[in-house]
């Protein structure tokens, strides 16, 4: 099954790490834009969508000297059928949820009941973060950036707004993701744990670069 | 501005087939191709003077000019052009009527393949103009008289379409069927089982509604811009809607089945999964993709998938089916495995189960159990062992697709042009979308009303409601060993404990993200509580108030001014399901209050508030849905004290007065006829 071919590559290859990476969201909260935004100089060519010639699927990211390489699972297009199943992070290694910043709320729910449903099976190595996109809409937005934190402190999970329109925070929450994910595999069992808030603060201001 | 440039294209090269001994030889081509240009230009372009037209310009043109005008536009600008082709002077008479020629394919092409686009009451000012222009510019062609044909063709529809009394059972059989209601009649009726239905049949009947939606998917609905851009209104894709909410209402389904008895035996319950696999096999081999999804990833869906001790009792086989099943819409690669199979079976006749491994499950069934089904088969169908069949395509992979187009590549170039690539690139999607829907033609099925009136008869639970039901089949405790971990896991479980973190800010946000949002979010009320009794239980059951404050938020509390949950002597909290000829009654309902001193007449305006309906409360009727039947409730007087109290929950249902009219008389001609043939 799928846990264990992630392992097998994962031995395999021994200086890249591989992560599966999921975006969950509403439709037209902008996973797309983020990734299309999360551009990196390594990209891997793969089988997909051959006759579309878009791969930007699979990121290859520099973590201190190794090279950590994302799998993003991003399934836009399809939030309104009942498809995206629990199978995926039961699966997935990492768990990359977000939520929006703008338009309704109505609309635009944040996803407490996946983050309750994850923390029932999540394995460990599972890392959540939460993100609020267009964060350039200042006008228009309806979920306050404190409510965002909250949340996100509630379920001690990361948070941080993102706006794929000017790029800001964007490389920056990968990167703290593969971060995580690498610590988390390589930790020893005494050695003190890699703080993704305590990163995100530090790196926060340094993102963003404006097309 | 001059949106051509020049492109290489073609091979060069031998062609070394040795059996024909014949060498090809290629030579280096140039070919124009678009890259850009304003809307004027790319008209221009339709058209040529040869008097032919390049097919693949213009199909792409057709098929996604909506993103960067309107057909009255694009129709303006090809008469506009016609016109002046026609006016010019410079030019050669055989250029010019080559020129008209050319144009007039367009129109013609777009007539007929795009005829939606035209579809604009009340006024039709596409049509309109088309007629007067042709009678007038092009009187040797059939356009003008085509174009008055169709707009006559509208008229008569929109005409029936006012009318009440339309009842087309071939076309709309599934939708009558899934929005109407009459459970009384279906009591009556004793309507077949799930497990009596005979899963190839099953299949058949889902694909015959699968097929039919498939078709009428109109191909530019799925274009990122329409489908999943936030900024467009919701409703542009009507097409598109209408497939996920039937997907959503077999997934529904398939939980619903599932968890509906929490004290069922386990062997039922298993027998209920293996069910479902064996339905899904029958999918797979009349290539159904779209329900087979539908139904993998509701096995897959978390309260069904978290019982543990179920699936752990499944028999070997259904379990290794199960798994090559569900291996089909395996995202590894970008879903690489179920876009193979598209390519290689999209058009053939038949599921090529030998063809890769994904299926492997399928011929060792037959060499096994299988084959006795497949035998009963051939002797129902006496048409052969297996029909020819069309392909349903799982709709989400193209959308994602275009989804993805649409975010990666931009509308329009630096200098404001439009960028013709992108509308390339989709179109490359598109095409295969309309040609799996022509290769859907093939299926030959005819409904079965009993089938759908099952069906339709399932009752649905939302998310809240379904994990409460797999919760009782087996406790959260039991397994999550891991709970007990760490203070993470204590606090997460805080979404179905007492201690419910009071985050009120984020009222209206617990719910599910995917909850499939019934024809669009703006439509989507699920507000439900997670409710812990079910009318299964047939005990009344205290109200477990702390529990379900977890969405309490999500109530519309306006007029709810006490805790909603509590009943008391004066007031009962009531939950309204609407169901209409246009939405399918799932599980969607709003909770209304309703007090000893309410009057029939205020609870279907309030009702009618909260459903956002500008409607008349005396068009409609409420009807209370018990355990066993439904009562109507009196259209006048004081409606708390008719309200049965005697059940766990109150449930009412609002129907429109004239369709309830229509649908009973129906409803009783049809009862008698149905017997569900094994």
């Amino acid at each position: 099954m799928s846990n264990i071919s992630v392992l097998k590559s994962f031995f395999q290859i021994n200086i890249t790490f591989i992560f599966q990476v999921m975006l969950i969201g509403d439709s037209g909260v902008g996973k797309t834009c983020l990734l299309v935004r999360f551009k990196d100089n390594a990209f891997l060519s793969g089988s997909f969508i051959s006759t579309v010639g878009i791969d930007f699927r699979n990121k290859v990211v520099n973590v201190d000297g190794t090279k950590v390489k994302l799998q993003i699972w991003d399934t836009a297009g399809q939030e309104r059928f009942r498809s995206i199943t629990r199978a995926y992070y039961r699966d997935a290694e990492d768990y990359h949820s977000k939520h929006t910043d703008t338009c309704s709320i109505i609309k635009h729910s944040l996803p407490l009941a996946w983050l309750a449903e994850i923390n029932e099976y999540a394995q460990d190595n599972v890392v959540i973060m939460l993100l609020g996109n267009k964060a350039d809409m200042n006008s228009d937005r309806i979920v306050r950036r404190e409510d965002g934190e909250r949340l996100a402190r509630e379920y001690n999970v990361a948070f941080m707004e993102t706006s794929a329109k000017t790029g800001m925070n964007v490389e920056l929450a990968f990167m703290a993701i593969a971060r995580d994910l690498k610590s988390r595999k390589l930790r020893k069992a005494n050695e003190p744990s890699f703080n993704v808030a305590e990163y995100v603060n530090q790196e926060k201001q340094r993102g963003g670069c404006c097309s | 501005m001059f949106g051509l440039r020049k492109a290489e294209s073609d091979i060069q090269g031998n062609d070394d087939d040795d059996d024909c001994k014949a060498k090809l030889q290629w030579r280096l081509q140039e070919i124009k191709v678009i890259k850009c240009g304003t809307l004027e230009r790319l008209i221009e372009c339709l058209g040529s003077e040869a008097g032919d037209i390049d097919s693949n310009f213009v199909n792409t043109f057709l098929a996604t000019y909506r993103s960067f005008a309107s057909a009255e536009q694009v129709l303006d600008g090809i008469l506009k052009r016609y016109k002046e082709i026609g006016e010019d002077v410079k030019m050669k008479q055989h250029h010019k009527e080559g020129h008209q020629k050319s144009l007039k394919t367009v129109i013609s092409l777009w007539l007929s393949h795009y005829t939606e686009d035209f579809h604009e009451p009340p006024q039709y000012r596409c049509l309109h103009k088309l007629a007067d222009i042709a009678k007038q510019y092009m009187p040797e062609s059939d356009l003008s008289q085509r174009a008055t044909e169709r707009l006559a063709d509208y008229i008569k529809e929109d005409d029936i379409n006012n009318a009440v009394s339309v009842e087309d059972i071939t076309l709309d059989i599934h939708l009558d069927l899934l929005q109407d209601v009459d459970t009384s009649v279906a009591y009556i009726q004793r309507p077949v089982d799930l497990m009596n239905i005979p899963s190839h049949l099953f299949a058949q009947q889902l694909t015959y509604v699968d097929s039919d939606l498939f078709r009428k998917v109109v191909p530019h609905h799925c274009l990122g811009s329409v489908w999943s851009r936030r900024d467009k209104k919701h409703g542009q894709a009507p097409s598109v809607y209408a497939t996920v909410n039937h997907f959503n209402a077999v997934s529904y389904r398939v939980v619903a089945t599932i968890l509906k008895h929490p004290y069922l035996p386990p062997l039922e319950r298993i027998q209920i999964i293996e069910k479902w696999i064996d339905i899904a096999q029958e999918l797979r081999v009349l290539k159904n993709f779209s329900s087979l999804k539908a139904i993998i990833s509701a096995l897959q869906s978390n309260p069904v998938y978290r019982l543990r001790r179920v699936w752990a009792e499944l028999n070997k086989e259904s379990s290794a089916l199960f798994k090559e099943l569900a291996e089909i819409f395996s995202e590894e690669n970008n879903q690489y495995i179920c876009r193979e199979l598209l390519n290689r079976e999209g058009t053939a006749k038949y599921a090529d189960p030998d063809s890769t491994g994904t299926i492997k499950g399928h011929t060792r069934r037959k060499s096994s159990g299988w084959g006795t089904t497949r035998s009963r088969r051939s002797v129902l169908l006496q048409d052969g062992p297996l029909m020819a069949t069309g392909t349903v395509p799982y709709l989400g992979t193209f959308l994602t697709d275009l989804t993805m187009v649409d975010a990666a590549i931009k509308d329009t170039t630096p200098e404001g042009l439009v960028n013709f690539e992108k509308k390339r690139k989709e179109f490359e999607i598109l095409a295969q979308i309309r040609m799996l829907q022509a290769a859907a033609h093939t299926y030959r099925i005819k409904p079965e009303p009993a089938f759908f009136e099952w069906f339709h008869n399932v009752r649905v639970y939302d998310e809240n409601e379904s994990y409460e039901l797999s919760c009782e089949i087996e406790p959260i405790t039991s397994i999550t060993p891991k709970e007990v971990r760490g203070h993470r896991k204590k606090s997460s479980l805080g979404f179905f404990s007492p201690r419910r973190p009071a985050s009120m800010v984020f009222e209206g946000l617990f719910r599910y993200p995917s909850t499939g949002s019934i024809a669009g979010d703006d439509a989507f009320s699920v507000i439900s509580a997670p409710e812990l009794e079910t009318p299964i239980r047939g005990m009344p059951q205290p109200l477990k108030h702390s529990i379900s404050s977890g969405s309490i938020g999500s109530l519309s509390s306006q007029d709810v001014k006490v805790s909603p949950w509590k009943t008391s002597a004066e007031s009962l909290v009531v939950k309204v399901f609407l169901e209409t000829a246009d939405s399918q009654l799932t599980c969607n309902y709003k909770s209304i209050m309703v007090s000893n001193s309410d009057h029939t007449k205020n609870v279907l305006r309030n009702i009618l508030l909260k459903f956002n309906m500008p409607d008349k409360p005396e068009d409609f009727m409420l009807f209370q849905i018990l355990p066993d039947k439904e009562i109507q409730l009196p259209d006048r007087g004081n409606i708390f004290y008719a309200i049965s109290t005697n059940v766990p929950d109150i449930r009412f249902v609002m129907r429109r007065r004239t369709e309830f009219d229509k649908l009973r008389s129906r409803k009783y001609s049809r009862a008698k006829q149905y017997k569900f043939t094994m």
